[in-house]
């Protein structure tokens, strides 16, 4: 069967991803995620490359994890210019309550840690900090109020055998090393 | 009638703010000559509908050919954000009409079914009135039966059929040659500025105009080393 007519086949909630991984433009408080436009659409300040499958795979995938390469207020906003990955939308059961499978987004990694949703409000909340971040820094560096519990620990680092996996087997024309070295 | 036409000639009679579809997926299949022949025309005011693509909305584009676009994915992937689509867009030069459905899910899953192939030109056809295919070799009706599970479009949806040599370079054509980075970091690189980017023009569509041409401009041991050695063609 040709592939634009086996689209209309798929039953999405059975036959769709297990998880996730995606990059963006901006994240805000609940998860949302955007790679469209900063800013207004008709005059954006960023024009990002569009949403392809953001929509399908945040509002449909069973899980999904969110990797950002940078984090600033910029990045980590109140509220996205552009939903075109639903997160848990306006916190609480939101997400439910739009017609969404439960789910949305399990972690949000950043060079200074890692977060993930607290699990009544679904407000981003801090999981791990990388070795020498404090909170102060990471809050500083959010545009919205994070939620933090206690201490939080230090994220483990990789081990020499999974960085040696990703060097060797993964990245192995290098493209991740050069890009973010 | 036979349909074979030139690429000048294919692309003679399309009008100003005539609604365009470019089939291609992202540094696959990019319909590059049909591309170099509109700005070479003068083509003005054209609405774009790219299937998820690179260099051939984004040469459009930056060329002041279109005045808006649909945007499913318009992206350099590893080498940066499309860079004339998004000066226009953010201009406020460009209307950008955001797409997504599941046609774009499907296309994830055929990614994951290591199809990279340019499958929604089928639906893009369909969808239009008049289709110009642009083909790197024509073969023998015999060949076409032999590999009839790789047909993409019925004849009877085609309305002319342009001969062009690499005529999706810089972007990829399976089976036959991959994607030429070099090319794609050049065009990139050139597009910083409106005269850096007028000079590239120049250089690779006015000037080199047919497609032999723009070919001898390549050269021939650019064009060997990306050649692929395995053909989807028994």
């Amino acid at each position: 069967m040709d592939l634009p007519n086996m689209i209309d086949f798929i039953d999405w909630r059975i036959h769709f991803f297990d998880f996730a991984i995606l990059s963006a433009l901006q994240v805000d408080r609940f998860g949302n995620i955007n790679t469209v436009v900063v800013g207004d659409h008709a005059r954006p300040k960023v024009r990002g490359p569009g949403t392809v499958g953001i929509s399908a795979l945040c509002g449909l995938a069973k899980r999904f994890y969110i990797v950002l390469t940078r984090h600033e207020r910029s990045a980590f906003v109140p509220r996205v210019d552009f939903i075109c990955g639903a997160g848990h939308l306006e916190g609480g059961d939101s997400r439910e309550r739009a017609g969404l499978p439960a789910g949305g987004p399990k972690l949000v990694v950043s060079p200074l840690g890692v977060f993930d949703f607290e699990p009544v409000s679904k407000a981003m909340r801090v999981r791990s900090l990388h070795p020498g971040v404090t909170v102060d820094e990471v809050r500083s560096a959010t545009g919205f109020e994070l939620v933090v519990n206690g201490t939080p620990p230090t994220t483990v680092m990789p081990t020499e055998h999974e960085l040696m996996l990703l060097r060797t087997r993964v990245d192995t024309r290098r493209t991740l090393k050069r890009k973010f070295s | 009638m036979s349909k074979l036409t030139t690429i000048d000639e294919a692309v003679a009679d399309i009008a100003d703010g005539s609604s365009v579809g470019l089939g291609g997926w992202i540094f696959y299949g990019q319909p590059m000559a049909l591309v170099r022949a509109l700005i070479r025309k003068g083509a003005r005011n054209l609405d774009l509908v790219p299937t998820p693509g690179s260099i051939a909305p984004d040469m459009l584009i930056g060329a002041g050919c279109a005045r808006s676009t649909v945007c499913v994915f318009i992206s350099f992937e590893q080498f940066g954000l499309a860079p004339h689509f998004r000066r226009r867009a953010e201009a406020g030069t460009l209307k950008v009409i955001d797409l997504d459905g599941p046609a774009i899910a499907g296309g994830l899953r055929a990614a994951i079914c290591d199809l990279a192939s340019p499958f929604f030109d089928a639906m893009l056809a369909q969808a239009s009135r008049r289709i110009i295919v642009s083909v790197d070799r024509i073969v023998s009706s015999e060949t076409i039966r032999r590999n009839n599970h790789l047909i993409k479009l019925p004849s009877v949806m085609v309305d002319a059929v342009v001969e062009a040599p690499w005529g999706a370079h810089p972007t990829a054509s399976p089976g036959l040659y991959r994607a030429d980075e070099r090319h794609l970091k050049e065009y990139v690189k050139a597009s910083v500025s409106d005269e850096t980017f007028g000079a590239y023009l120049q250089k690779y569509v006015h000037t080199a105009g047919a497609q032999a041409a723009y070919l001898d401009l390549l050269g021939g041991s650019r064009l060997a080393g990306l050649s692929v050695s395995e053909s989807t063609l028994t």
